[in-house]
């Protein structure tokens, strides 16, 4: 298999406030006393970090069995704060390492509306746009963000949207935890998607904290090891692309699309084949469905290559792809810097087949976003240089 | 060689078919509605049913009863050997009342040796537990599991809402175990309005095409719960059958689980190799449920990215489902080297048939095949 | 900590009152073993299922990056016997460590 030298784009790095302070100087006066006040009268940490409620809501605990916080170590920056808050350290590790040409930065996990306090996960979610706005884009012209969004308020989150979408380093919303125990086609979510499409926004849909927890992912019981929670997370994104499809997401909004990250991509055949496989009940239940639901799928919805599902022989994993036709169009990069689960690009282009790679490592994410004029003018109308195997 | 389904449906039209099974305060329980409104019918509820025909295929309604329930009608299903499970049936055994389950089971299991293995030689049965209170379940299996045409355990519903290897339900493994019998799981275990465990992530399907789709979910859960909460280690011997799941995640979830399985395998150190192994040698899967896409080698060329994959794949027909598979339509899709293994070899292998159970763990190792043997 | 010797990147780890020597590449997707942690071995007691055991004199080295961990006695993947690392012969003479990179 050939290495790649062209231009990368990827779809899923995670950037961190340093303090969360840093975050909390966004909120109003009144939401920012009430992050902070559990700090009150108390001496800060060793590191000076304000102690507070808490930018991320509580998590299950079999998923924190990982070591080094889930984290790569070499992302830990020396001065003692976290992984992810450190430009230097991706641009070093990953940004002039690689040949990027731009990143999405995905927030760590983002997912600041799923306190149980929606009122707060609101507010939190504006400040925390506005940091990364104002604290992330200045440092490097190729990093890219999202707009993060409360999804247990969806009508607030339609507001947040059409507040910043029109930022074009905004180029997408995050989907990050299921606040209400309905898949993400149900129209309780529509608000969102209604808001994106008319800004032109795309829709990215990362695994996070679901809300209020373990009773939206843990099928058949709660995993009690970490091999059965990590091993099962794909399950939740197969719904979600059948509930797209059945209440007919993308027959109200056409110019949606949506992709799916961290989630894996070896399941996405299971479920067009399943799905095409009841397209007669399908059309029953839900008329809207005018269409195969694997062309809606193709058309509409992506997978982040990364954790890329590594098959003994790298084929087999190739030969999963090619199975399932035109899949290798769905396919967009992704490292999740840094998180454990990182995927080196070295690592990934040699495990694809080299005509795939431009699309994989960058047309498809061009595709994705609406920027091809924007690559033509970069690179003229043929980008990628592949390098020698 | 003949055909062996490994997975058709059985069922009793009304309560009153099994209260004759019950002891008498049972039966009077269930009956004591009186004239007027019918016994308590003898199972909760399926959350999902089939909005166009309930599930069932139109051909297989007998005159009176339920699809499944005419012995005659069922005697015409093709194959050499039909092993009989439980679609309907199943929701017996997920009662919330647990002793209530446990009467039911019973019945239901008198009821199947007497009514239906005792008539047909073709027929094989599988006994019917609930797992609501486990010790009950292995008394259960402990009890019926003699009959030498009972030739393994039908799981049921999901009782205590937890992941089948969790060690709260080991006691039902120890005696499949020494009984040399294996067991199936079916999509629907945790499916029913009298639990409260999701049957599929991120929230409920609105539709039941969904379902069909995604309903696998919590077996493929419970596979990595047997495999890594130590069930094969402990038992050996033991086999799990998913029946109805599908197979097409089946090569992305291998590798996707021996990844975990080597960042935490320090979780599960009794593991003796890697999970995917497990999975290999002690999971079956039935291609009743089968993603057959419109061009159907597609599936076939993804499977073949599992090495003798042909080892794990039982034919079952299904029926009366409405989605039921004849032989010939199965084997025509499948390549022509996997026929005998799906259509015979692997259901040979799999189930405990009469004659060949020697108590305890060497039977469970007469009973193993290795991949590729 | 990790050093280079003739062009190569060696990682250099200290485990109890041993010094061991491995080449500075995971097998997997060819990352830096800088940072890496290094811990006995987990196992279990034969029919027991449950218990997590350690097995004190076996240490292995955890990479950083994706945790998969090698033996540093035989340099072999804990999880996949097909992978090992590359492991250097030390020696401690006159306060100074060597690391034998011939062959």
């Amino acid at each position: 298999m050939a290495s790649y030298s062209g231009p990368i784009i990827d779809l899923d790095i995670h950037n961190k406030w340093k303090l969360e302070s840093d975050v909390y100087q966004y909120l109003p006066k009144d939401w920012r006393d009430y992050a902070e006040a559990w700090a009150a009268g108390k001496p800060p940490t060793a590191e000076g970090a304000v102690r507070s409620v808490g930018i991320r809501p509580p998590n299950l605990t079999v998923g924190s069995l990982l070591p080094n916080a889930a984290r790569l170590v070499s992302s830990f920056p020396a001065d003692g704060s976290l992984p992810g808050s450190d430009y230097e350290l991706l641009r070093e590790q990953i940004l002039d390492k690689h040949n990027y040409w731009r990143a999405i930065l995905n927030h760590d996990l983002g997912e600041y509306g799923q306190h149980l306090n929606p009122y707060f996960g609101v507010e939190l979610c504006k400040a925390a746009n506005d940091w990364c706005i104002e604290r992330w884009l200045p440092y490097d012209k190729r990093l890219y963000a999202v707009i993060v969004v409360p999804t247990s308020m969806p009508v607030e989150a339609a507001k947040e949207i059409r507040r910043l979408g029109s930022n074009p380093r905004l180029p997408a919303v995050l989907l990050a935890g299921n606040a209400f125990g309905r898949p993400f086609g149900d129209p309780v979510y529509h608000p969102i998607y209604e808001a994106a499409a008319e800004m032109g926004l795309s829709v990215i849909c990362h695994v996070a904290t679901d809300r209020p927890g373990p009773q939206i992912t843990e099928v058949g019981g709660l995993a009690s090891n970490g091999i059965i929670y990590s091993s099962q997370i794909s399950q939740g994104a197969m719904h979600y692309v059948t509930s797209y499809i059945v209440h007919g997401v993308f027959e109200k909004y056409p110019s949606l699309k949506v992709i799916f990250e961290e989630f894996g991509t070896a399941w996405l055949p299971a479920v067009m084949w399943g799905l095409d496989r009841q397209y007669k009940l399908l059309r029953h239940e839900s008329p809207w469905v005018k269409r195969w639901p694997s062309e809606y799928i193709h058309d509409h919805i992506k997978c982040a290559t990364q954790p890329f599902e590594e098959s003994p022989d790298p084929e087999g994993m190739i030969e999963v792809i090619r199975a399932a036709e035109g899949m290798e169009d769905m396919l967009c990069f992704s490292t999740d810097y840094p998180h454990l689960t990182f995927d080196d690009p070295n690592y990934i282009a040699r495990l694809l087949p080299a005509e795939w790679h431009s699309k994989i490592f960058f047309d498809n994410a061009c595709d994705f976003f609406g920027w091809q004029d924007e690559a033509r003018a970069a690179f003229g109308s043929k980008p990628a240089a592949v390098g020698g195997a | 060689m003949g055909v062996i389904d490994a997975g058709l449906f059985h069922e009793w039209s009304s309560t009153l078919t099994l209260t004759p099974y019950m002891e008498p305060a049972w039966a009077e329980l269930v009956t004591r509605k009186g004239d007027r409104g019918g016994p308590l019918r003898l199972g909760t509820n399926w959350l999902y049913r089939n909005p166009m025909h309930g599930n069932k295929a139109a051909a297989a309604y007998p005159t009176k009863g339920v699809p499944g329930s005419d012995r005659e009608m069922l005697a015409k299903r093709p194959g050499e050997r039909l092993v009989l499970g439980y679609d309907e049936g199943l929701l017996a055994s997920g009662f919330a009342y647990h002793y209530l389950a446990r009467a039911a089971v019973r019945a239901a299991n008198d009821w199947t040796v007497d009514q239906w293995l005792q008539h047909d030689p073709r027929l094989y049965g599988l006994i019917l537990v609930s797992t609501g209170m486990p010790d009950e379940a292995a008394a259960e299996i402990r009890r019926v599991g003699k009959h030498e045409r009972m030739v393994g355990v039908a799981l049921g519903a999901n009782g205590l809402g937890l992941p089948f290897g969790h060690p709260v339900y080991h006691p039902i493994y120890e005696a499949a175990s020494e009984l040399s019998l294996p067991l199936v799981i079916q999509v629907g275990s945790d499916a029913m309005t009298d639990q409260i465990v999701p049957p599929v992530a991120g929230g409920l399907p609105s539709t039941y095409a969904e379902f069909k789709v995604l309903g696998g979910q919590p077996s493929m859960t419970h596979a990595v719960s047997f495999i890594t909460e130590g069930v094969f280690d402990r038992f050996p011997g033991l086999r799990v059958l998913m029946l109805g799941t599908g197979v097409a995640w089946l090569p992305g979830y291998l590798w996707r689980l021996d990844w975990w399985w080597k960042t935490n395998r320090l979780e599960a150190p009794w593991m003796q190799m890697p999970a995917s192994d497990y999975f290999l040698k002690f999971m079956r899967i039935t291609t009743y449920g089968f993603e057959w896409p419109r061009q159907p080698e597609r599936l076939i060329r993804a499977l073949k990215t599992i090495p003798n994959v042909e080892d794990l794949l039982m034919y079952a027909s299904g029926w009366p489902n409405a989605d039921f598979e004849d032989p010939d339509d199965v084997a025509s899709k499948l390549p022509e080297d996997w026929r005998d293994k799906v259509m015979h070899g692997n259901s040979e292998a799999f189930f405990r048939w009469p004659g060949r159970a020697p108590a305890g763990e060497a039977a469970g190792r007469e009973l193993a095949t290795e991949p590729g043997a | 900590m990790v050093v280079k010797v003739k062009g190569r990147e060696i990682t250099v780890i200290q485990w109890r009152d041993e010094v061991h020597a491995v080449r500075n590449i995971c097998p997997h997707q060819t990352q830096s073993f800088k940072g890496a942690h290094v811990r006995p071995s987990f196992t279990a007691r034969p029919g027991s299922v449950g218990e997590l055991v350690m097995e004190q004199g076996e240490p292995v080295l955890v990479c950083p990056v994706h945790t998969w961990s090698f033996n540093l006695r035989s340099g072999k993947c804990t999880v996949d016997e097909s992978l090992r690392i590359r492991r250097y012969e030390t020696a401690i003479e006159d306060g100074r460590l060597l690391i034998d990179v011939s062959s």
